[in-house]
């Protein structure tokens, strides 16, 4: 395992106009991602977390804008390349696309189209990236069906997305996603909107798979539980601001910045028998949103960075 | 997909003989027969018809007979593709019907077939480029046409047509030419003459349809299986066409239901103001002077055109979307 991120992503700022005026939505985020790990981006709605994963695709569209920074890709050790920089519309975009960095959406129940078939949507996939004959993309798609866990693969193909229930259909985007053995994948929310089994489920799929195909993902949510369950490194996020990064021990074991805290103390934990449950904590119990507001990234470590005054850092962790 | 149409088929009996009886009503129910009408008509002309006379002519159209009987006569007939006799015309009403029918259904192809090949890519385009300045181009234009009435349309593009290409106006065809037989030379007089009326009612329904192609196009476009499809490399002119035209189509297809009987009907004003060989006008006339054979023959096509018309988009939609098929 090299030490190399293969994704850096550096001062990414993106806006978005509507007729009040124009809203940024990203101020200068940077982090890492560490080539065959999880790093999930935490935070609430609205915190950018999806901004970001559209970013690195190059999904953002109008009103939409990325305005500066860099999203450097490192397919392989020597190579690498800015991902902003490439020409819209050019071959190296739609190669990008569900070749090397693939998505999986959050909503199974819309994100196949209604009237194709599932083999029509996961032999696209492998038809648009591989120079592969129709038979072979066939044989292809039904192989990655079957490896996230759908029986029957052969006669499922000429089946429509309503005829499969919303777990299954999540496997469906997976298979979709994973059939080209992209570099990256991006996970936007893929449990949200699935029941807690199936949830297990899915998430378990996810790693495996990541374990077999040695990719890297981007898991974006705002579950801790599911945090802790899939990820190695943690990036939280707040109103288009990173506030904190490190591993998933660092993070959710012992959070510097008051946001980070707050969240963890929002989570509901199991009431002893017998006896009544405390009243939840929201965020804003914890975290005043203007107290640290603005405040810079300070790296303090191994690829842990917080947004916290020096001052405001326990003294033995100051860089 | 067969078990379905053979059901649909079968429920299209009752469905028509109700019709039927109710078009058999309505046009019985005006005052007066064919016996009255003929009989005024005699003694405007002097003459008294004795009673053999009028017992010979009621037999003669069957009006000697019950209600019941006459409706089981006409149904029978229709059946069989006798449609009966105008009164107006003095002709039978199969003659007058057939013989506009192939120039209503050429006109009515032709501005069909405009009137998409303008407006679907046009809907597409508007949808895609919203709020650019071809989509408020084609918006301006399209409120234009949506609130010109056709008739005065018609009249501008006659004024144009004669003076600017010297076509002589109206009709589909030059009048030396009506009367004689199908020749290359006709052919090319009946495509001279067929613009007017094809882009006159052409372009009534090219705003509105417009206007839907792209609401419904936006509807898809923002739709989450779109930008799957983008994440998975697919490039932008296919991932328009294969996703979301395919699903926002879908609309137009059942409107092919009532597209078949309005060929029949097709914008009566404007095949008059044009002065178009086709049925519209002579269904208005019939139902004008209660031409109660022809008027019912048209009731009668137009109801069996709709149930018709209805199965065919039914059976388009379920090809076009699996998942009408399974349920």
């Amino acid at each position: 395992m090299s030490n190399l991120p293969i994704l850096s992503i550096r001062k990414l700022s993106v806006e978005f106009s509507s007729e009040l005026g124009v809203n940024p939505v990203l101020h200068d985020i940077s982090f890492d991602m560490m080539r065959s790990r999880t790093t999930a981006i935490v935070g609430e709605s609205g915190s950018g977390k999806s901004v970001t994963a559209n970013a690195t695709m190059r999904l953002i569209r109008s009103p939409g804008k990325i305005t500066g920074g860099e999203i450097v890709f490192s397919p392989t050790a020597g190579t690498s390349f800015d991902i902003l920089k490439l020409q819209e519309g050019s071959d190296e975009i739609y190669d990008l696309r569900g070749g090397k960095i693939a998505m999986i959406f959050q909503e199974p129940m819309t994100a196949l189209s209604p009237v194709h078939t599932i083999g029509n949507q996961v032999m696209e996939a492998i038809l648009i990236h591989q120079k592969v004959s129709k038979t072979e993309a066939f044989q292809r798609a039904c192989e990655m069906l079957q490896r996230v866990g759908i029986t029957q693969a052969e006669m499922r193909m000429n089946q429509y997305p309503f005829e499969f229930s919303g777990g299954m259909r999540q496997r469906v985007v997976i298979a979709m996603a994973l059939v080209c053995q992209p570099q990256i994948l991006i996970c936007d929310e893929p449990t949200t909107a699935l029941d807690v089994t199936v949830q297990a489920e899915i998430l378990s799929l996810i790693n495996e798979l990541k374990h077999a195909i040695d990719t890297t993902v981007m898991f974006i949510t705002h579950d801790l539980g599911v945090v802790a369950q899939v990820a190695d490194d943690v990036v939280v996020m707040h109103r288009g601001r990173i506030l904190e990064t490190g591993t998933v021990r660092q993070v959710l074991k012992s959070p510097l910045h008051p946001y980070t805290q707050g969240l963890l103390a929002a989570m509901p934990g199991r009431a002893e028998a017998g006896q009544r449950k405390a009243r939840l904590q929201t965020v804003s119990d914890v975290y005043d949103e203007n107290e640290f507001a603005a405040c810079p990234l300070v790296a303090i470590g191994d690829n842990r960075q917080v947004a916290l005054p020096i001052d405001a850092i326990p003294s033995e962790l100051r860089p | 997909m067969a078990n379905y149409i053979i059901r649909r088929l079968l429920t299209m009996i009752p469905t028509l003989l109700v019709i039927s009886l109710v078009v058999f009503i309505l046009i019985q129910l005006p005052p007066g027969d064919i016996i009255t009408s003929t009989l005024e008509s005699m003694r405007q002309q002097g003459m008294e018809a004795s009673d053999e006379q009028i017992e010979a002519l009621k037999a003669q159209y069957n009006l000697d007979k019950s209600m019941p009987m006459q409706y089981l006569h006409w149904l029978f007939n229709f059946v069989q593709g006798d449609m009966g006799y105008s009164i107006k015309y003095q002709q039978p009403v199969n003659t007058l019907i057939w013989e506009r029918m192939g120039y209503t259904v050429i006109i009515a192809i032709a501005s069909l077939l405009f009137t998409w090949a303008l407006s679907i890519p046009i809907g597409i385009y508007s949808a895609v480029r919203q709020y650019g300045w071809g989509d408020y181009f084609f918006t301006i234009v399209g409120l234009l046409g949506l609130a010109t009435p056709n008739f005065l349309l018609a009249l501008v593009l006659m004024y144009f047509g004669y003076t600017w290409f010297g076509v002589s106006v109206g009709g589909l065809f030059s009048p030396e030419l009506a009367e004689a037989p199908w020749s290359w030379e006709k052919f090319v007089d009946l495509l001279a003459h067929l613009w007017i009326p094809m882009i006159v009612i052409g372009t009534a329904g090219t705003a509105s349809i417009i206007r839907i192609l792209r609401a419904n196009l936006l509807d898809e476009l923002s739709k989450p299986y779109v930008t799957t499809a983008r994440a998975k490399g697919v490039r932008p002119i296919k991932l328009v066409f294969k996703y979301p035209v395919r699903v926002a189509i879908s609309p137009f297809i059942s409107t092919i239901g009532w597209l078949l009987p309005s060929l029949i009907s097709a914008d009566a004003i404007v095949s008059i103001v044009l002065n178009l060989p086709t049925t519209g006008p002579l269904m208005l006339q019939a139902l004008l002077s209660q031409d109660m054979y022809l008027a019912g023959s048209f009731l009668m096509l137009l109801s069996i055109l709709t149930v018709v018309g209805m199965l065919l988009s039914d059976i388009l939609l379920a090809i076009v979307d699996p998942r009408i098929r399974y349920e």
